[in-house]
């Protein structure tokens, strides 16, 4: 068999450490709680242990395998080999133990395996067994400084990638039953270049072609029901429509129409194998083929509830910290697995709670040392929800907690019940809202409460905010009430509900310092797999040793419940001689570029991230034992067919002396232009906007638009006068403000005598309106507007769509008479008053406005 | 309507009085507009005038008959160009026409600044309009006091309280030597003051691209979406998994980011200094620069910090190099921008070139030539003869060596024209 001992490549550091029996402790952590005396706890009688590993071994897992009702009931002195629960001899025991597990990989270890299969395993679910254990092992690896593993590659099973359901050729079967039913019916008023509010992409364009090509991203023939088509109706209730002949709007009916027709589509195809033009690797599976790629490196040495939310279905999410008693959850109301092999729980309005009795234990246990951690992977569902919605709560009621992690819009809160707060733990800490920090995308979180250093609340490894050291007072965590219940998802009586993915819940009862959060954030999230992809065909003989195999090896991991994640791709040659050490001789320059990720069959549509690379596989540039990397970036692609059945492979442009002549991306003909319905147009005539009324009025009467009184008016009104030319969007309240502004300009040109006089001279400001405005000096006024505004051809003829000089001449008499009409007791300020009046009404006049 | 009082130098008038007065001139014009129709040379003219400068001819000068004269022998397009003579063209009509591209919210009501001065300069000067991305000038007003300053706009608000012609006072000079910016680093009108302020301030940078091609090609992000594109380049801080759900980025997110990342990596350099805490509309801010051998206390390189912020979103993510942008629009759906061979040719290093490579995409000359015609006609094209029209505009803007002026000749021709020809 060959193997590769990876080091650099991982994004987990791989640090070798021996397991030393008698070796002291390297870290400073302190050994886990003494277990409560509940019934559950066993008390070795036996001589000491003889060595520091031992006594490892003794507090992390003897001292809970070793009960009756574990392996203890069996693997004792007298009973069944081996004997690694025997209760007169830890060292004996130690012994046995050693040939059952792997400290670097403790989830591999026999004894992990072995109670996974289902032996003898003293909870509901092996899988419980099985993770309880790997933490016992992995406390004891933890504490004895093992940080990491050797992760050996071996070779998949050389697999032909399968058929496919490739999207036939011609349109003509998409447009009978999918786009003319559905497509172009329901979508095209968007969905469309001429639709009316265009939006990409046009999968209901006029011309079938071009939305043929445009719908293939968004149909998946293998799995119709994963088309996005559907999953916009079904899902998101987006653009529904009322199947006849029912009026209502159905999202239902209409993502099953729509799922019916892609599946009626699909049934049109026949498989055929993959384009034998293609270069294209062998294939492999994610569940079948994958190689576990989690290297441990966690901190969690003090963990007194765990929950990896593995067992994907039931109606209870365990406790798998192995510290007794389980406080396992009861999921309640609207709380659903996540899906596609993804660990987690994702909350819509329900909740997951412990009972108030296994609950209890956190009291104890964080009382005891005064100090712990909650540390969650999250990925909220909204930066909208408000009022400390509650992620994870250990409390009694809505006013009443010992802690509680919550979310309110883009910061999350930290309440900490001590004996400087109330019984509500206020006041609390929140991230600061300037930054923004909570996201609606998965984050690492941690919180952490300790009496000399306070409370801490961490994101993605980072330290955010934490208590002011000066400020921080005497506390302690004696008033912890022992009879609340540890909730997730909601407050304990259903209300603060939080929306959102819960992949993973830690509780401590230590303060995890900032380097601990670091590398337990480094860590991740989730499974992790390497899957090798075998290109060896692909190249010519000689490229690489004879008898070795080249791959192109990727990173991969469930993404969330509808991707996969592929990273950190690496070109590697497993030896014959298995050590991986030894630089291959010979390796010729090897071209590789164009690569691109094929899920059954076909090349994915989307998320083709590693397309761009172009580069050489060269003996320089490959490192023995770590090969040559080809990226550093990951991207995701779709699932289609969940991690048991999707089949991958990849393809390549040029690989060695291979090549693909890739054909052109289509290009959609542009759309033919239609014409605006006549009902619909727009029209020709329109109002003149308020820079250009500003500047009418200034031409009109002289007056500058920069002085002091105009301008400021304008700038006062500016927003009030029209700002689009629209006739319909004209408003009595565009008038108003265009009045005003006329009355500034109109003032302004009667209060400068020198510009008034040189323009209108027949008009006497200083005298009575029956002397200023006599027959002649009307006659001027009028006139001087008139033509202002007015313009006529020679012959007398409006020019434009205005009145005439008569017709408005009339209208500004009137006005005159109407403002003038008074006894002999009229001034001059009354002559100044009509001559703005006039003025006013003749610049503010639609004569001026329509254009 | 509610009853206001207006009071000027101890004028009492009720306003409702005078716009029912002024209103009553409306009535007017309602009553006659359906006479219009066929109108001469003069109507022609006037309407031409009122279009392009947004005021009428001025009785006091004899623009209107030589314009009419111009119309009268055959040259209506002639004609247009007398009447952009005015002032009302250049400051009113151009600066209203540019000021929306110059700040997020699109308002035409944004002071006058440096972007505006230049858009307006390019068109005064009949300047290549392509160069308006790239070129290393600002349009100011040397005579005015204050001068040009990098961190306030207090010259340009100083020529719009005084009133000035545009036309009369502004005058080109080297951005480099009024910004301080390495002439390799102007890039026209993006790295204006204005445009640093709007689309360089906090963020991301992204907001540059985005409304540059809004402004400029026409085309929001909506409509270049294309999710067939490498998203190789999209940087760490966009989610791949909105909300837990990784379908939204995929259909989403990834259509727009895989490729606006790459171009709007040409911006990595580029940065909008102010201070957040007493400032926060970065009123006295002022554009910044990597130059080079200067590095950045967070990247470690001459890229912006703001490139690499909130990493931990997807580590996996692209980690800003350079200010390398690629164009992947180039090929797919987006293939229809119409792309030119010239250089940079799909590819360059900072906002310069990437100026270069949009400003000579045929979706650049269409885009200018869309908006002039909505700015003179008062709608979208509608028909074949409107299109036949907007054609020519392009055709005609190419000829005129991309000058400004002759869209908006053209534009008002055809809407007034247009109206001769549907008028009953």
């Amino acid at each position: 068999m060959k193997h590769l001992t990876l080091t650099a490549l991982l994004s987990i550091a791989c640090v070798f450490a021996a397991c030393s029996k008698d070796s002291a402790p390297v870290n400073q952590i302190n050994p886990p709680p003494i277990p409560s005396d509940d019934g559950n706890t066993i008390e070795y009688k036996g001589p000491n242990a003889s060595s520091a590993d031992v006594l490892r071994f003794q507090v992390n897992v003897w001292s809970n395998i070793a009960l009756d009702d574990r392996c203890g009931a069996c693997h004792i002195e007298g009973g069944q080999s081996p004997q690694f629960a025997r209760r007169d001899s830890i060292d004996e025991a130690y012994n046995a133990a050693l040939t059952l597990v792997d400290l670097e990989a403790p989830s591999t270890s026999r004894l992990v395996t072995k109670v996974a299969e289902g032996h003898n395993c003293w909870r509901a679910e092996a899988s419980v067994c099985a993770d309880t254990m790997t933490t016992w092992l992995e406390n004891w690896a933890s504490s004895a400084g093992v940080t990491g593993k050797v992760i050996v590659l071996t070779p998949p099973e050389v697999k032909q990638a399968g058929s496919s359901l490739p999207f036939p050729e011609e349109a003509t079967e998409f447009e009978r039953l999918v786009y003319q039913p559905y497509l172009r019916t329901y979508c095209s008023e968007c969905h469309a270049p001429d639709g009316q509010t265009p939006q990409q992409p046009y999968f209901a364009a006029s011309d079938v072609g071009d939305a043929y090509e445009a719908a293939k991203s968004k149909m998946n023939l293998a799995s119709p029901a994963r088309s996005r088509l559907v999953v916009r109706l079904s899902e998101e209730s987006h653009n529904c429509w009322a199947t006849p002949p029912s009026e209502v709007v159905n999202c239902a009916q209409s993502a099953a129409a729509m799922q019916a027709a892609i599946e009626a589509l699909a049934g049109t195809v026949t498989p055929t194998e993959i384009d034998a033009n293609l270069v294209v690797s062998n294939a492999v599976q994610l569940a079948a083929d994958g190689i576990v790629a989690n290297s441990g490196g966690r901190v969690e040495p003090n963990i007194i509830a765990k929950y990896e939310f593995k067992t994907g279905q039931g109606g209870i999410a365990f406790d798998t910290s192995g510290q007794d008693p389980a406080l396992d959850l009861q999921l309640r109301g609207d709380v659903d697995w996540l899906e596609g092999g993804v660990w987690g729980l994702r909350f819509t309005g329900g909740r997951a709670q412990g009972t108030t009795a296994a609950s209890s234990k956190i009291a104890d246990l964080i009382r005891f040392t005064g100090e712990y951690s909650v540390e969650a992977w999250v990925a909220p569902g909204n930066v909208t929800q408000d009022n400390s919605a509650r992620i994870v709560s250990y409390s009694g009621g809505p006013t009443a907690r010992n802690f509680t992690l919550g979310q309110t819009l883009y910061n999350y809160d930290f309440y900490s019940r001590t004996t400087l707060t109330d019984a509500n733990a206020t006041p609390m800490i929140s991230t600061p809202n300037a930054d923004e920090v909570l996201q609606a995308t998965l984050q690492h979180v941690v919180v952490t409460y300790g009496i000399l250093e306070g409370r801490k609340i961490y994101v993605n490894g980072e330290l955010i905010i934490e208590d002011d050291p000066e400020a921080l007072s005497d506390a302690a965590l004696s008033n912890w009430n022992e009879t609340f219940a540890l909730v997730l998802g909601a407050e304990t009586d259903n209300n603060s509900e939080w929306l959102g993915t819960i992949r993973f819940l830690g509780i401590h009862n230590r303060a995890l310092d900032g380097q601990s959060v670091q590398a337990n954030f480094d860590v991740g999230v989730g499974e992790k797999f390497f899957l090798l992809f075998r290109v060896t065909d692909n190249l010519a003989e000689g490229d690489i040793p004879a008898g070795t195999d080249a791959y192109v090896v990727f990173e991969v991991e469930p993404f969330d419940s509808y991707s996969y994640l592929f990273a950190n791709p690496f070109f590697y040659i497993l030896d014959t001689a298995g050590t991986a050490t030894t630089p291959p001789e010979p390796l010729r320059p090897i071209t590789l570029a164009g690569m691109r990720i094929g899920i059954n069959g076909q090349e994915s549509t989307v998320g083709q991230a590693f397309s761009p690379i172009n580069t050489t596989i060269s003996a320089d540039s490959y490192e023995a034992g770590v090969g040559q990397s080809l990226s550093n970036i990951g991207a995701l692609f779709p699932i289609e067919l969940g991690k048991e059945a999707d089949e991958f492979f990849l393809t390549f442009d040029v690989l060695g002396s291979r090549t693909y002549d890739r054909p052109a991306d289509p290009v959609p003909t542009p759309p033919t232009p239609q014409d605006t319905p006549e009902a619909d147009r727009k029209s020709a005539i329109g109002v003149k906007t308020f820079a250009e009324i500003n500047a009418n009025f200034s031409q009109m009467t002289g007056v500058h638009s920069a002085a002091s009184s105009v301008a400021s008016t304008f700038t006062n009104v500016q927003q009030q006068l029209p700002t689009d030319e629209n006739l319909e969007g004209f408003l009595p309240a565009h008038h108003m403000g265009i009045t005003q502004l006329a009355v500034a300009y109109c003032s302004a040109f009667v209060a400068d005598e020198a510009l008034f006089n040189a323009r209108i001279p027949d008009v006497n400001l200083a005298a009575a309106p029956n002397v200023a405005l006599d027959a002649n000096g009307r006659d001027a006024l009028i006139d001087y507007f008139t033509r202002a505004v007015v313009l006529e051809s020679p012959a007398g003829e409006p020019l434009g769509s205005g009145p005439s000089r008569n017709e408005f001449a009339t209208v500004i008499n009137q006005l005159i008479d109407e403002v003038a009409r008074c006894d002999a007791g009229c001034t001059a300020t009354d002559t100044k008053n009509t001559v703005i009046a006039a003025c006013s009404a003749a610049l503010g006049s639609a004569a001026m406005l329509i254009h | 309507m509610v009853e206001r009082l207006c009071m000027h130098n101890s004028l009492v008038i009720p306003m409702s009085l005078l716009v029912k007065w002024s209103m009553r001139g409306g009535l007017l014009a309602a009553a006659v507009s359906a006479a219009a129709a066929h109108a001469g040379p003069l109507e022609q003219a006037k309407r031409l005038h009122e279009r392009l400068t947004g005021v009428a001819p001025s009785a006091d000068t004899n623009v209107l008959d030589s314009m009419a004269t111009a119309i009268a022998a055959g040259n209506t397009r002639g004609a247009a160009f007398i009447a952009m003579d005015h002032d009302a063209f250049y400051n009113v009509t151009l600066a209203n026409w540019a000021a929306p591209w110059t700040n997020r919210d699109q308002s035409v009501f944004e002071p006058l600044n440096d972007y505006i001065a230049t858009v307006v300069g390019f068109a005064r000067d009949d300047r290549d309009f392509r160069e308006i991305l790239s070129a290393d000038v600002l349009y100011h007003a040397p005579t005015v006091t204050p001068a040009y300053q990098t961190n306030s706009n207090a010259h340009y608000e100083a020529i719009t309280s005084r009133g000035l012609s545009l036309q009369q006072v502004l005058e080109a000079e080297s951005q480099a030597s009024l910004s301080g910016l390495p002439i390799d680093a102007t890039a026209g009108v993006m790295t204006s003051r204005a445009a640093a302020k709007a689309f360089f301030k906090a963020g991301t940078n992204r907001a540059q691209l985005r409304f540059t091609l809004l402004n400029h090609l026409c085309h929001d992000l909506e409509q270049l979406h294309d999710i067939t594109r490498a998203p190789d380049r999209i940087r760490q801080d966009v989610s791949r998994s909105p909300g837990g759900d990784s379908r939204a980025f995929l259909n989403g997110c990834l259509g727009c980011h895989s490729g606006m990342d790459p171009l709007a990596q040409a911006f990595a350099y580029y940065d909008y200094i102010y201070d957040a805490d007493n400032d926060l509309d970065g009123v006295d801010g002022f554009i910044d620069y990597s130059e080079p051998g200067e590095s950045d206390p967070e990247t470690g390189t001459r890229v912006k910090a703001k490139y690499h912020i909130n990493s931990a979103t997807f580590k996996y993510g692209f980690v800003t190099p350079d200010d390398k942008w690629d164009n992947y629009w180039r090929q797919g759906v987006n293939t229809s921008l119409g792309w030119s061979d010239a250089a940079p040719n799909g590819s360059g290093n900072g906002a310069k070139s990437l100026g270069q490579e949009l400003a000579q995409s045929e979706a650049f000359a269409s885009c200018q030539a869309q908006k002039v015609f909505k700015n003179q006609c008062f709608r979208e094209p509608q028909n074949q003869r409107d299109r036949i029209a907007l054609s020519q505009m392009i055709s005609n803007f190419k000829d005129s060596g991309y000058a400004v002026k002759s869209l908006f000749a053209d534009a008002a021709v055809h809407c007034v024209t247009d109206i001769e020809e549907v008028a009953p």
